[in-house]
């Protein structure tokens, strides 16, 4: 009895304690005042907020108090009040969250694209206005500085790189395949669509040692993560349509598309170079379906096929006025199942595996080329974030590569079969670090083994940045990349080691409200580039690893969201100086995909009152080498500078009720007669003469309606 | 005797109990008077601050997240620079999800849930299409939790409001939503207790401005 009347006594007397003041001053680590942070008593809702200069000053009961300082974007900080002292001074420094969107990201070598992210650079609707790109990812990147635009092939050629040294990689894995097959001299597209991604990170050098086997640029896309609804898109286009249909449960969702594309009625209605023996006409089948499990967990299923076929009438070079029938059959099959999750305590899991199944037969009419290729990846990557400061990166990766090629001479008779397996193992592991919100460090090594080259190879990466200012940075990268020689080099032997590159990049960047200004010097040096004999290309012992070469350059890239209003502009500048002996060449010289001076402007108005975006976009860029056999120095002639201006138009409107764009484009307007390069008859004339065939589009200008209507 | 002071005991405690549940919600609708006058940023943040400490103690209550939140949001739309719009929403969003696992009133955070998507697409219009579907998400979710909830109705008339004709929005496709919710606002009856009440008058003005675009 007597407990509960101390127990009352005790209660009563409560809040008689005598009361003392408290003050302070809040900063941040540098010292500079935090206006606004809350000083809170613990266990009371008892504090106040700190003024103009960080001071605060509280009256508090002198008892076993504990104060709490937060402010937004710190880490909250406690500090016991132990002296009775009146008044009492408590002072905070708080220390930065250095997951804030502030903090510095490595940018040297990236272009990224995301949802979450303002640092955009292109999404995928900037792809499809850009006039240039015509729809095609690829076409729409070479809007970008670092990449070259190579109107014969289509790939992407980055800083003085091959087309080859490029890889896609979709959902973290392989697309063997990401570009359409195309008859020799004309180009290919991308595959794939690029409403298919909400992501993208085109890196022109320096990416992380997650991706491997490409010597210069990695194009990270990812695909869409959930449909938004149920809906129907139909589209009717100048040169075909289509039709997708897309379900979306409570966890569930799938979608399926179909495709038709024929040629036929445009090429009957315009001015085309060469004739056709078959219009080009493709079918593509595209399914997606996604499945979440639990909170995070989400598996991602993408598959697409695609059937083309394409024929016409092209000089037949070994006899001066003939012409031959060539023509292209492709079939091709990319799947790719990912699942990632959220394994709790900060793990993060990343997992899936790709196959590409791949049959192209191409008829030159004197000779035929059929090749199958199928390549199936599997990866698995963990992430462990340990704090908002550090995390870390590691997996492993198992490609297998099978690869068929039967050639055959008709006249002659002659037939050569080469085929391989290839299986690729791969792993990897990178650690990110930000001691302050500041500076960005991430380091990463690489291993490969191939069981065809019988060889390994390990590859550092690094970088770091730094910001310099609140919109500028500065980013450093360093890196070695390897690549296993392309299929057609292992047709005659598998004696080969890995091709390899070192990349050196320096980036500056600034951003700020909607402006976006970044130059990068870089510097590559290649190794090990395969070299052959040019007349006995069919000799494997004449094959060597000792070629070499190098670019150096400089990228400058601007966009501005903000000057003008509802004007979006971009322009890039990318100049290049590179060299090269590989392959056949005889000596080093500037290859042909390599113009010296690239230039691009894009620019898109969108008006309000007709709701109609209107675009513009012009490329200009020098000449490029090309050999020519009257000449006896190797790769000296240079074509004319090539320019295009091409322009687009996108109309929303409501057709039945049902939200509709009409868009309309015209590449080339100006007509002007691009030269890529030339082609020589292999035979001189009769006054000894080598005559020249010129590389050039099928047509001047390329003219593109179409009707897309969602239900 | 015993019995008495044992019964004594336990009306303290429980008084206490009770006091203490009083002390709360009294510390909350003062907090809610305070940010019922605030007209300046700094206004709004002193009763962030005192959500802040009410929040700090009570963790099993979601009220102070959500009125932290709904004050954070607000400070967001106020913001000009876009980073800092992004940080202000993200202590929003922390709020949201911690109210939630502490079984807040689902339909009033999946509705606040929506107004901060709402806040997102401020940042840049590139994020007004996935935004502005998710946002349209959430507040239908809000809506099948409680059908009555006039906030889950007025946020979705914004949404609708907001977005271009032709794609089903517009002020003639809002207005609906906002008479809808004007409904259910009166009906909220004039609650002394601390559950969301806010957006009678922020509503009534969207009515206004949509009759007056449609005249």
């Amino acid at each position: 009895m007597k407990i509960f009347i101390t127990l009352i006594l005790v209660l009563l007397t409560l809040g008689l304690h005598a009361q003392i003041t408290v003050k302070g001053k809040v900063t941040d680590k540098l010292g500079h005042p935090l206006v606004g942070a809350n000083i809170i008593i613990k266990g009371t809702y008892d504090g106040t907020v700190t003024d103009s200069i960080g001071n605060f000053q509280l009256k508090v009961n002198a008892d076993n108090l504990t104060l709490i300082a937060t402010y937004i974007g710190y880490i909250s900080q406690e500090t016991a009040i132990s002296t009775t002292q009146n008044p009492t001074i408590i002072n905070f420094k708080l220390k930065e969250q250095s997951n804030q969107i502030e903090g510095v990201v490595i940018t040297a070598g990236t272009f990224e694209t995301a949802d979450r992210k303002r640092s955009v650079t292109l999404q995928p609707l900037d792809i499809v206005t850009t006039p240039s790109a015509t729809g095609d990812l690829y076409g729409a990147l070479t809007s970008l500085p670092g990449t070259a635009t190579i109107g014969e092939d289509g790939r992407l050629f980055v800083r003085g790189g091959d087309g080859y040294e490029s890889k896609t990689f979709i959902d973290g894995l392989l697309s063997k395949k990401p570009y359409s097959s195309n008859v020799p001299d004309l180009p290919s597209r991308g595959r794939f669509s690029p409403f298919l991604f909400s992501g993208t990170t085109f890196s022109t050098g320096g990416y992380s040692a997650e991706y491997g086997q490409a010597l210069s640029s990695a194009l990270i896309l990812n695909t869409n993560s959930f449909p938004q609804k149920t809906q129907t898109d139909i589209s009717i286009m100048s040169i075909g349509g289509g039709v997708s249909q897309t379900f979306k449960g409570e966890s569930s969702s799938i979608s399926a598309g179909v495709e038709y594309m024929n040629l036929q009625p445009y090429y009957q209605l315009t001015t085309q170079r060469f004739e056709m023996n078959k219009y080009p006409e493709s079918i593509g089948l595209t399914l997606v379906a996604r499945q979440k499990f639990g909170d995070n967990g989400m598996l991602k299923i993408f598959s697409t096929y695609s059937g083309t076929q394409f024929g016409l009438q092209y000089p037949d070079l070994t006899v001066s006025g003939a012409m031959s029938n060539i023509s292209i059959e492709n079939k091709n099959n990319y799947t790719n199942l990912s699942y990632s999750d959220k394994l709790g305590k900060g793990w993060f899991l990343k997992s899936g595996v790709a196959f590409t199944i791949d049959q192209n037969d191409l008829n030159l009419q004197s000779y035929l080329v059929n090749e199958s290729n199928r390549n199936v990846q599997a990866k698995i990557t963990l992430k462990k974030n340990f704090n908002n400061n550090a995390s870390l990166l590691f997996g492993t990766e198992e490609t297998y590569n099978y690869f068929n090629q039967d050639y055959n001479e008709v006249s002659t008779a002659f037939s050569n079969n080469s085929n391989f397996n290839d299986f690729e193992t791969a792993a990897f592991a990178e650690a990110n670090y930000r001691p302050i919100s500041k500076i960005a460090l991430r380091a990463g090594i690489r291993g490969e083994h191939s069981s065809l080259l019988n060889d390994n190879n390990l590859g550092a990466r690094l970088s770091a940045a730094v910001k310099v200012t609140g919109a500028s940075q500065l980013s450093l990268a360093y890196g070695n990349f390897y690549q296993t020689p392309e299929e057609n080099l292992l047709r005659f032997t598998h004696n080969l080691t890995f091709e390899r590159a070192n990349h050196y990049i320096a980036n500056f960047q600034w951003e700020k409200s909607n402006r976006i200004f970044r130059i990068e010097l870089y510097k590559k040096d290649y190794k090990n580039l395969v070299m052959y004999n040019a007349v006995e290309y069919w000799n494997g012992s004449l094959y060597n690893n000792l070629g070499k070469g190098h670019s150096e350059g400089i990228d400058v890239f601007f966009r501005d969201r903000k000057t003008f209003k509802s004007l979006d502009y971009w322009i890039s500048y990318s100049y290049v100086d590179s060299k090269r002996i590989y392959r056949d060449y005889p000596i080093m010289v500037t290859p042909p995909f390599a113009p010296k001076h690239s230039a691009s402007f894009v620019a898109k108005k969108w008006v309000q009152s007709i709701t109609t975006q209107f675009g513009i976009s012009t490329t200009f860029s020098s000449g490029r080498p090309y050999n020519n056999p009257n000449s006896t120095q190797f790769m000296d002639g240079k074509t004319p500078y090539y320019h295009d201006i091409s322009i687009n138009c996108s109309h929303l409107t409501t057709i039945f009720n049902k939200s509709t764009i009409i868009y309309c484009s015209i590449n080339n307007l100006l007509g002007r007669d691009n030269i890529y390069g030339y082609r020589y008859y292999s035979q001189p004339d009769t006054n000894g003469v080598y005559e020249a065939f010129p590389i050039k589009a099928d047509s001047k200008r390329f003219y593109f309606v179409g009707i897309f209507v969602t239900l | 005797m015993k019995k008495t002071i044992l019964t004594a005991v336990i009306l303290m405690f429980l008084g206490n109990v009770m006091a203490q549940q009083a002390n709360f919600e009294n510390a909350v609708k003062e907090t809610l008077t305070l940010l019922d006058s605030a007209k300046t940023t700094t206004d709004l943040q002193t009763a962030a601050s005192k959500f802040e400490r009410i929040a700090a103690v009570e963790s099993l209550r979601w009220e102070p997240l959500y009125y932290h939140a709904f004050i954070y949001i607000n400070l967001s739309f106020r913001e000009k620079n876009g980073d800092k719009k992004d940080a202000l929403l993200d202590v929003a969003q922390n709020d949201i999800d911690k109210a939630l696992e502490a079984n807040g009133n689902k339909s009033e955070l999946y509705a606040l849930q929506g107004f901060l998507y709402q806040g997102r697409i401020q940042v840049s219009a590139m994020r007004g299409m996935s935004y502005s579907q998710k946002a349209a998400e959430i507040l239908e979710k809000a809506v099948k939790e409680n059908p009555e909830n006039p906030r889950a109705q007025f946020l979705l008339g914004q949404n609708i409001y907001y977005t271009p004709k032709m794609f089903g929005g517009g002020s003639k496709n809002a207005l609906p939503k906002f008479i809808l919710a004007k409904e259910l606002f009166e009906k909220e009856t004039e609650k002394s207790d601390i559950t969301p009440r806010w957006g009678a008058k922020s509503n009534q003005r969207m009515i206004d401005a949509c009759n007056k675009e449609n005249s």
